[in-house]
C-alpha cells in the first residue's frame, strides 16, 4: 500500500512538473485563444515522447526481419516451382497435340504416304508374290526349298524397301 | 544523422540480405519512427508493436525504395499507412477506453524506468485532450505538418493527398482543436 501510495505521489509530481511550464502559460486569464493553442502545440512538440527498452526493440526487429526473409525466401521458391511446372504443363500439352496432330489429323505427310503406299500397295504385292510363287514352283524344288525361295525374295524386297526409306529420310534431313 | 548517400550505400547491402546494414538503419530511423507513431496512436505499447511491424515492411519492401524521395519521407509514408489502418480500426474502441490519468494506476513491467513511463503517459493526456475527436486524416496531417514540421510537399509526398485535401484537412483539425479548447473553457484541467 505504502509503494502504491508513494508511486500515485510520485505520478502526480511528476505529472505536475512535466506540464507546468504548459499550466503557468495556460492559465493566464489574458492569454488569447491562439497563444494557448500555440502553448499547447508548443508542449505537444517539445514533450517528445521516450522508447523504454529500445534494445528490446531492436532484437525483436531483427528477429522479425529474419524469420520474414525466411518465408519471402521461401515464397520465391514457391514461386519459381511454380513457374516451372506451368512452363512444362504448356510443353505437355504442346508434344501431345503434335502427337495426335501427326498421328491422327494429319498422317499423310510425305514419308508416311511413300511408306504406306508402298506397304499397302496390294495389287504390286500380289503380282510379285505371283511371280515369285510361279519361278519358284517352275523349278519344281522341294518345299523347303520353296520357302527359302520366298524368304529370299521377301528378305531382298524388304531391303529395297529399307533403301527407298533411308533415301526419303535423307532428301527430308537434307531440305532442312 | 546519415547522410542520404550513405544511406544508399546501407540499402544496397540490406539488398542483399546484410543484416548489419539494416541494423543501422534501424538504429538511425528508431527514434524517429517511434516518435511519429506514438504521437499519432498515444499508447506507448501499441507505438512500439506498430514500430517493429514498421521495419518489417521496410525490409520487406526495399526493394520497391527507388530514390525518388529521401528515405525518410519513405518510411514516413510507411509509419503513416500503418498508424492510419490502426486509427481507422481502433477509432470507435479508443474513444470509450480512454481513461483519465489521475484515476488510473500506471503499470510497470520490470526494468522500465517510472519517470520516462510518466513523461510518456503525461504527454498521451496532452495530445488526446484535444485531438481525441479528429479523424484519422486530420491526425495524420495535423502530426506532420504541425507537431513534425514537415513541408506541405513532403506532407503530400508521404499521405498521397493534395495539396488542398491537405490544408482543408489541417484547417478542420485546427479549428476542432480550438473548439475543444474553447469548451474547456481553460486549457489546464
Amino acid at each position: 500500500m505504502n509503494q502504491k501510495n508513494c508511486m500515485n505521489l510520485k505520478n502526480s509530481m511528476n505529472l505536475k512538473k512535466k506540464i507546468s511550464q504548459y499550466d503557468r502559460m495556460a492559465q493566464d486569464d489574458r492569454m488569447d485563444e491562439n497563444l494557448k493553442y500555440n502553448a499547447w502545440l508548443n508542449a505537444v512538440k517539445t514533450n517528445q515522447p521516450m522508447l523504454s527498452d529500445p534494445e528490446g526493440l531492436m532484437r525483436n526487429i531483427m528477429s522479425d526481419i529474419q524469420s520474414a526473409q525466411v518465408k519471402k525466401s521461401s515464397k520465391k521458391i514457391e514461386k519459381i516451382w511454380k513457374m516451372v511446372a506451368s512452363a512444362s504443363a504448356v510443353a505437355a500439352m504442346f508434344l501431345l497435340c503434335l502427337f495426335v496432330y501427326e498421328i491422327d489429323l494429319h498422317p499423310n505427310s510425305e514419308l508416311n504416304t511413300a511408306v504406306s503406299t508402298d506397304q499397302f500397295d496390294d495389287s504390286a504385292l500380289k503380282q510379285r508374290f505371283a511371280a515369285f510363287s510361279d519361278e519358284c514352283s517352275n523349278n519344281k524344288e522341294s518345299s523347303v526349298k520353296l520357302k527359302k525361295c520366298i524368304l529370299k525374295r521377301w528378305q531382298e524386297q524388304r531391303e529395297v524397301q529399307a533403301q527407298k526409306k533411308m533415301q526419303l529420310l535423307e532428301k527430308r534431313y537434307s531440305y532442312n | 544523422m546519415i547522410h542520404e548517400e550513405q544511406i544508399k550505400t546501407i540499402i544496397q547491402r540490406c539488398r542483399k540480405n546484410d543484416y548489419s546494414a539494416f541494423a543501422l538503419l534501424v538504429e538511425q530511423h528508431r527514434d524517429m519512427i517511434f516518435r511519429l507513431v506514438f504521437r499519432m496512436i498515444c499508447d506507448e505499447e501499441e507505438a512500439k508493436d506498430i514500430t517493429q511491424d514498421v521495419f518489417v515492411k521496410i525490409w520487406l519492401s526495399l526493394d520497391s525504395y527507388n530514390g525518388d524521395y529521401r528515405f525518410s519521407t519513405w518510411i514516413y509514408r510507411i509509419a503513416c499507412n500503418a498508424c492510419y489502418d490502426f486509427l481507422r480500426s481502433q477509432r470507435h474502441i479508443r474513444a470509450s477506453s480512454f481513461v483519465d490519468l489521475s484515476d488510473s494506476d500506471v503499470k510497470l513491467s520490470s526494468g522500465e524506468d517510472i519517470e520516462q513511463v510518466l513523461d510518456n503517459k503525461a504527454l498521451v493526456e496532452l495530445i488526446l485532450r484535444y485531438t481525441e475527436e479528429l479523424t484519422p486524416k486530420q491526425k495524420m496531417v495535423f502530426m506532420l505538418r504541425d507537431v513534425e514540421e514537415l513541408e506541405v510537399k513532403e506532407v503530400q509526398e508521404i499521405t498521397g493527398l493534395s495539396a488542398e485535401k491537405i490544408k482543408s484537412n489541417l484547417y478542420q483539425a485546427r479549428k476542432q482543436i480550438r473548439l475543444k479548447m474553447e469548451k474547456d473553457g481553460e486549457v489546464v484541467v
